[in-house]
């Protein structure tokens, strides 16, 4: 039994370390800064900390195969104790499983996705049940939710395992597939986006993928289904959240140049590194 | 044999290094259109790099490597078109289910929706596939999960199919379907390189059989050798000497 309760102990640890890869998502850069202003960061931190809770709490103790505690020769009673642990919870979600489309599948499996709808619900409710909002608050909180699926356009492949092998056998052109896996992103950003700043959030998830497509193709971060994403801060995390903020403010505020602007420099980077793609298969 | 310029696959002197590790040393292969080759040997033998290199998934550090006239490296998107490639780790997507898989395989290679459809419900009922057509791959057992990456190598119809171990892991039935279907294809003028352990379904399969070990190729000829193949094979490669295993 105290084997089975180590091997459960050393399975927790390794998984604490996935936990961590909020470490290395934009958003817990921005919220540090932000906690200079702790009233600002309380709501992030609070939010940041539900999310990681729930597959927190299911994922250490359902690591024993169920093939294997049926095999074990254990007491009727160990065989029960460690049942109550071991039944799969969170895991699976079948109606997600069920969404056409192989990305709107993969996305709404990470946190960064319920990060970005929270910001979401609770923007568009500020906008329309606040007493006096301030206009100028609703770029912002459209660009929250862009930062929030910032880390993922850098991960554009990873979701898909081993099996991004077939992206890099097909025939088909590289930037063909950059732009089929961004599109969800772009599409996601300007959907939750709808009731604060459409505009803004297109031209900020555009210079997101823009930038993000270098490590897409080139330095690809594993990453977990029911985890935040993990990126490179510096430089590429950096650069999106800079770029993407005053680009995104500039378009909520009318300068439509802008967006112009942003989707020239998502074009290019889609054909350049659409290029590299098919190069480094 | 076919002349030099009709060949799917022309290895000269090939060689695969990583650092001081010699994965694959002097390797010659020549396979024109229509016929099969099966590279067997021991596990770790350089059988699954072998067939990497021809997808362009590795790049040679020494000698010369043609696969349907151009160095894979080199090929450029179009090329791809015309391999078909069953890979060691299959490749599949948690998300997708069984039939999902090979739509998006006609999506990426430029069949039509029709064309598609009716490939899929073929290779299905070919392989048995049918009932679990809907079913996610992350739920599927492995020998379904192998039928569908082989019904995806072979959905596009390429010019040229790498197979690693396609008859591993499936019932006697499902063996008998799949060699069957690549007789058929190899008869149509497909090429077919195929690496297995499974020595009677590579007997019937191939017209010459490479035998690799440790990277090198230590014996090559055509499939009916005198014993039959694996008497053939145990006596080129012998088992490890049974310890006392006293415990046992």
């Amino acid at each position: 039994m105290w084997t089975i309760f180590l091997a459960l102990a050393r399975c927790a640890v390794r998984e604490s370390r996935t936990l961590g890869s909020v470490q290395s998502n934009n958003l817990l850069y921005v919220t540090a800064l932000l906690s200079l202003q702790p009233a600002s960061a309380l709501f992030l931190w609070t939010v940041i900390g539900l999310l990681l809770l729930a597959p927190a709490i299911t994922a250490p103790l359902a690591k024993i195969p169920e093939i294997r505690l049926a095999l074990w020769p254990l007491s009727a009673g160990q065989g029960r104790m460690l049942r109550i642990f071991t039944r799969p919870a969170l895991r699976r979600v079948p109606w997600l499983w069920r969404l056409p489309g192989l990305e709107a599948r993969q996305l709404l499996r990470t946190l960064d996705v319920y990060v970005a709808l929270i910001f979401s619900v609770t923007g568009t409710a500020y906008r329309l049940f606040a007493r006096d909002p301030d206009p100028a608050a609703f770029g912002v909180l459209s660009l929250m939710v862009v930062l929030s699926l910032s880390t993922l356009a850098q991960n554009l492949f990873t979701l898909d395992g081993p099996a991004r092998l077939r992206w890099q056998q097909s025939p088909q052109r590289g930037y063909v597939h950059l732009w089929r896996k961004g599109r969800w992103l772009l599409g996601l950003a300007t959907v939750l986006s709808t009731g604060l700043s459409a505009q803004g959030a297109a031209a900020g998830m555009l210079l997101c993928l823009a930038v993000g497509h270098h490590n897409s193709v080139l330095a690809p971060t594993e990453s977990e289904a029911w985890r935040f994403s993990s990126g490179r801060f510096f430089p590429h995390g950096f650069l999106q959240v800079v770029a993407s903020f005053s680009c995104g403010i500039a378009v909520t505020r009318g300068e439509w140049q802008f967006l112009a602007g942003a989707l020239l420099v998502y074009v290019a980077s889609l054909f350049l590194y659409g290029w590299v793609l098919e190069r480094t298969s | 044999m076919a002349n030099s310029l009709a060949n799917l696959v022309e290895c000269r002197g090939v060689a695969i290094r990583y650092g001081d590790l010699r994965a694959l040393e002097d390797f010659d292969l020549t396979l024109p259109p229509g016929k099969a080759c099966a590279l067997i040997g021991p596990n770790g033998a350089g059988k699954s790099t072998v067939l990497k290199l021809l997808a362009g998934l590795e790049t040679e550090s020494a000698g010369s490597l043609l696969v349907n006239g151009k160095r894979p490296q080199d090929a450029g998107q179009a090329w791809k078109r015309d391999i078909g490639l069953l890979p060691e780790n299959l490749a599949l997507f948690d998300a997708l289910t069984v039939a999902e898989h090979l739509e998006l395989s006609g999506e990426l290679y430029g069949l039509s929706r029709n064309e598609t459809s009716m490939r899929t419900e073929e290779l299905l009922t070919l392989l048995s596939l049918g009932e679990g057509r809907d079913r996610f791959a992350a739920a599927c057992s492995y020998g379904m999960r192998k039928k569908t990456a082989f019904a995806m190598a072979l959905l596009h119809a390429p010019k040229l199919l790498l197979l690693d171990e396609p008859f591993e892991g499936l019932d006697p039935a499902s063996c008998e379907s799949v060699l069957a279907v690549l007789l058929r294809a190899k008869s149509g003028g497909m090429g077919i390189l195929v690496s297995s352990h499974m020595l009677m379904h590579v007997e019937r399969l191939a017209d010459e059989v490479v035998l690799l070990d440790r990277g090198r190729a230590t014996w090559r000829g055509a499939t009916v050798t005198e014993g039959g193949l694996q008497e053939h094979y145990l006596r080129l490669i012998a088992a490890a000497p049974l310890p006392p295993m006293a415990w046992l």
